[in-house]
């Protein structure tokens, strides 16, 4: 067995043991035979609908721990796609902007008080927001194929929607109320999120991760520039498109369920470059199976405290020092 | 816990001659000082500019357009205040420019329950040389609130709980005397949260509460009938027994008469259900 | 002999300053057959990279033709076309640390499936492409661990890794020193006496003279003909602008036991 699929195995194996362990663990008098007993009702249709046992773990946690797994993914292996496409590895997904022009109309939503028709509709307007993101990019990428006008027409979008959401936020400076709910869904949270959202999320995540799985070989090709890539039979225009699109759905949909959640798509994807080296084949579907495991551990942790926090702050928190680290051994490993 | 701070800035107070002008910064006052009746409201020349919200103020409508809705340091200045009224969510900046200036604040600070309530009306109503109208308005508080609590008085004593997307009201909230006095447990309270804490969907499900009170708008039927089918939510007993009960905003969140409100629509679902 | 890339009439050019072009070359003909051991030399910026670019099919001639067995080179399907022609740039570094294995197993990529799987055949290939650049020894070395003259023939084997039968080297020799740039001509001559199309541009006269059988000269001087004649001092001067004569050079050649 080489060292990736040992790796990918070894992920794998640690992520079902931490997803056995979120939904046995929470508040709670859980027992492993409520969660085997709600499990195996949820699977034929017959949760007790007003035991609240059976809530925790077939509407809350089985749901939840799902839907971090596929977040999770999505951002991890999204990184691995955009760091390829730039040829950088400090390109992180939301270098394109998608997250923010997400946020923008999902700020928007919360502003017009759209979100009180129910829960859908945050997850709703940021699919919107970030699908109009990917038009805009995709309108910019037929004009010049250039990988670097892509990047900083990326960055300038999510300047503009980022400027745009704090201009939203200042107008209604007077409504603290939309404040503290706008911040809340920015820090990102798997909070009260349940099967309508696994659902919704499932649709473009697992398109973005299927579109980035045929994009292994193309995304090899680029690793030598553009001129190779073309001669390698790769054209680069088509496989930018391809790529900006893979990574639109991918975090487009994570944003969507999920708020705005740092670092995990710059640091897992560098990680297993670092770990296993730069063939796609093996970094985009091991940077999604290692993002899934983070998070999920991320989140776990952060429903054990009393108070909730949110698990893209402890993703950055933790996630900033990481990559620092990391950094500095590559740096004393390349002087030895 | 009740404590209020009564800071002098510039030159010693004398009240009989400085209280002619009379600047609120706080939604609090702004409902508080109209109902210390006409002779109060008649000094009083800029509230704050939620006062007209009806998100947030129970005031709304009241003050006539005469009286101005100064915001920032500069408005408030421009009105030659004697006393401007503040609390600890008053910009700091703002606070620091009257303190400059030499203009005397009265900052209301401490919104830990029903005391400070009393407290604040006090100090108000004597920083305005009103304190017979001060003693009036607490004494009507307090005969509203005991007629209640003997009204809804019962064995029973039903848990509740106060959910704002995920802020719950512990014990030393207004939210936990106001349903005692409605005759119910504070859940959160008893689950040793002190003051309010963000808590996940997971532990409110875990006190599976009978009530689970949240705010609105103007939209209360629906935001109950939204709320109950959520999910995890819509396994606890307060969703399965109409337990879930909406309050305006502006009550729920009141620090003034409002909260009298919500101890009395609070109290009229359990009766209610006893029903 | 069968012609395979078949240049007619071509003229290359760039966008001049202010509107128009700048014509580069025009009237190049020249065919490209199996065996063919092809030198480019010419000025710097006189178009030998643009002249291979276009050769490969990665951008189309300004006016004339070049077709690979009858169409046009820049119709082709690219992955078709890539497994039947190689292109070795003058400057291409990968991004991430890689081993040169994993670099030269790039070379398979026209053969591979959307989830670039690699099966026997690919994974002979690229241990063949190695073994012909005499480099199977830097297989699991890292890019940052290898030197000028082990990197540039891990790239030569990158390109030979595709089974590409006609094979396109821009400055394969830049920044090499004497030794490693005789040791990569002698794999080029290697390859085109086994039937493979050899065409490489050089700023190198000498290593051209010795490496090629026809010369294709672009600038001032330009033209297209047997190595002997093209290579004389007329039109070294008239191309390069310099005055050249014929002298006594040393001549480097492989030692006993090396290749």
């Amino acid at each position: 067995m080489s060292r990736a699929r040992r790796t990918a195995l070894a992920v794998v194996v640690v992520t079902l043991v931490l997803a056995a362990l979120a939904i046995r663990v929470g508040p709670g008098d859980v027992s492993w035979a409520d969660v085997v007993g709600a499990i195996g009702r949820g699977l034929v249709g017959q949760q007790r609908l007003a035991d609240v046992d059976d809530a925790q773990v077939w509407a809350l946690r089985v749901p939840r721990v799902m839907l971090v797994i596929l977040v999770g993914a999505a951002l991890a292996g999204g990184g691995a796609v955009t760091q390829g496409l730039f040829r950088n590895p400090l390109a992180d997904p939301s270098v394109l902007g998608i997250s923010l022009g997400a946020a923008f109309v999902a700020v928007l939503g919360l502003l017009l008080g759209l979100d009180r028709a129910g829960i859908w509709v945050t997850p709703v307007l940021a699919a919107i927001g970030a699908a109009a993101t990917l038009a805009i990019l995709l309108a910019l990428a037929t004009r010049s194929s250039d990988a670097t006008t892509l990047l900083l027409a990326g960055v300038a979008l999510g300047a503009t929607c980022g400027a745009a959401t704090t201009c939203v936020l200042a107008l209604a400076g007077d409504r603290h109320d939309l404040g503290i709910r706008v911040v809340r869904w920015l820090m990102g949270s798997f909070e009260g999120r349940s099967w309508g959202h696994l659902l919704g999320a499932s649709i473009p995540i697992g398109l973005g991760l299927l579109l980035s799985g045929t994009l292994v070989r193309d995304l090899d090709a680029l690793a030598l520039g553009d001129d190779v890539a073309a001669s390698l039979g790769a054209s680069p225009a088509r496989v930018q498109r391809r790529a900006v699109t893979a990574v639109a759905l991918l975090v487009g949909g994570a944003t969507a369920v999920a708020g705005v959640l740092g670092f995990l798509g710059l640091v897992v994807p560098h990680v297993v470059r670092w770990r296993l080296g730069g063939g796609h084949r093996a970094l985009v579907p091991i940077s999604a199976l290692g993002g899934a495991a983070v998070l999920l551990a991320v989140d776990t942790v952060t429903r054990l405290g009393a108070t909730a926090l949110p698990p893209g702050v402890i993703t950055s928190l933790l996630g900033a020092p990481a990559f620092l680290w990391i950094l500095l051994a590559q740096a004393r490993r390349r002087e030895e | 816990m009740a404590f209020v701070v009564l800071v002098a800035c510039g030159a010693a107070p004398s009240p009989r001659t400085s209280t002619a002008r009379v600047v609120s910064q706080v939604v609090f006052a702004d409902e508080e000082l109209w109902h210390l009746g006409p002779e109060v409201r008649s000094r009083v020349v800029g509230v704050s500019p939620m006062a007209d919200d009806p998100r947030y103020s129970d005031a709304q409508g009241l003050w006539p357009d005469p009286v101005a809705r100064p915001a920032g340091a500069e408005a408030i200045v421009a009105l030659a205040p004697d006393l401007v009224v503040t609390a600890e969510f008053t910009s700091a900046e703002t606070r620091a420019v009257l303190e400059q200036i030499g203009i005397r604040t009265l900052q209301l600070d401490g919104w830990n329950g029903f005391d400070d309530y009393r407290a604040h009306v006090t100090a108000l109503a004597a920083a305005l040389d009103a304190t017979d109208a001060g003693g009036r308005r607490v004494a009507e508080f307090d005969g509203a609130l005991a007629a209640m609590r003997s009204q809804f008085a019962g064995s029973d004593q039903p848990g509740a709980v106060s959910w704002q997307e995920g802020s719950v009201a512990g014990s030393g909230t207004f939210f936990a005397d106001a349903a005692a006095a409605a005759g119910f447990v504070n859940v959160a309270g008893q689950a040793g949260i002190h003051g309010h804490r963000t808590v996940a969907v997971e532990t409110l499900v875990a006190w599976n509460p009978e009530y689970i009170v949240i705010p609105c708008d103007d939209d209360c039927t629906e935001r109950e009938r939204e709320f109950a089918g959520r999910p995890g939510i819509a396994a606890t007993r307060a969703a399965q027994r109409g337990g879930i009960v909406a309050i305006p905003a502006r009550h729920l969140y009141s620090v003034g008469f409002g909260m009298l409100e919500v101890v009395r629509q609070l109290g009229n679902r359990r009766a209610e259900a006893q029903q | 002999m069968t012609a395979v890339l078949r240049v007619r009439e071509c003229g290359l050019a760039v966008p001049a300053a202010g509107s128009g072009t700048r014509w580069l070359i025009r009237g190049l003909s020249i065919d490209l057959t199996p065996g063919a051991r092809v030198a480019i030399i010419g000025p710097s910026g006189a178009g030998k990279t643009t002249l291979l670019r276009a050769l490969a099919g990665l951008v189309p001639p300004g006016e004339g033709s070049i077709t690979l067995d009858e169409r046009p080179v820049i119709d082709w399907d690219p992955r078709a076309r890539a497994r039947r022609i190689g292109w070795l740039p003058q400057r291409a570094e990968p991004w991430a640390d890689v081993t040169a294995a994993e670099l030269v197993a790039l070379g398979r990529t026209p053969h591979l499936g959307a989830l670039a799987r690699h099966d026997q055949t690919d994974h002979a290939a690229t241990r063949a492409a190695l073994a012909q650049v005499d480099a199977g020894g830097l297989a699991m070395r890292r890019w940052s661990t290898l030197s000028g003259g082990e990197r540039q023939r891990v790239m030569l084997a990158r390109m030979l890794a595709s089974d590409a039968r006609i094979l396109l080297l821009d400055e394969p020799t830049n920044a090499l020193d004497v030794g490693h740039a005789m040791r990569v001509m002698q794999c080029c001559d290697r390859l085109a006496r086994s039937g493979n199309t050899v065409v490489f541009a050089t700023h190198d006269i000498q290593l051209a003279r010795r490496w090629s059988d026809r010369v294709i000269c672009i600038g001032a001087g330009s033209g297209v003909g047997p190595t002997d004649e093209m290579i004389v001092p007329e039109r070294m001067a008239e191309l390069f602008d310099v005055q050249a004569h014929w002298g006594q050079a040393m001549v480097f050649d492989s030692t006993p036991e090396g290749d």
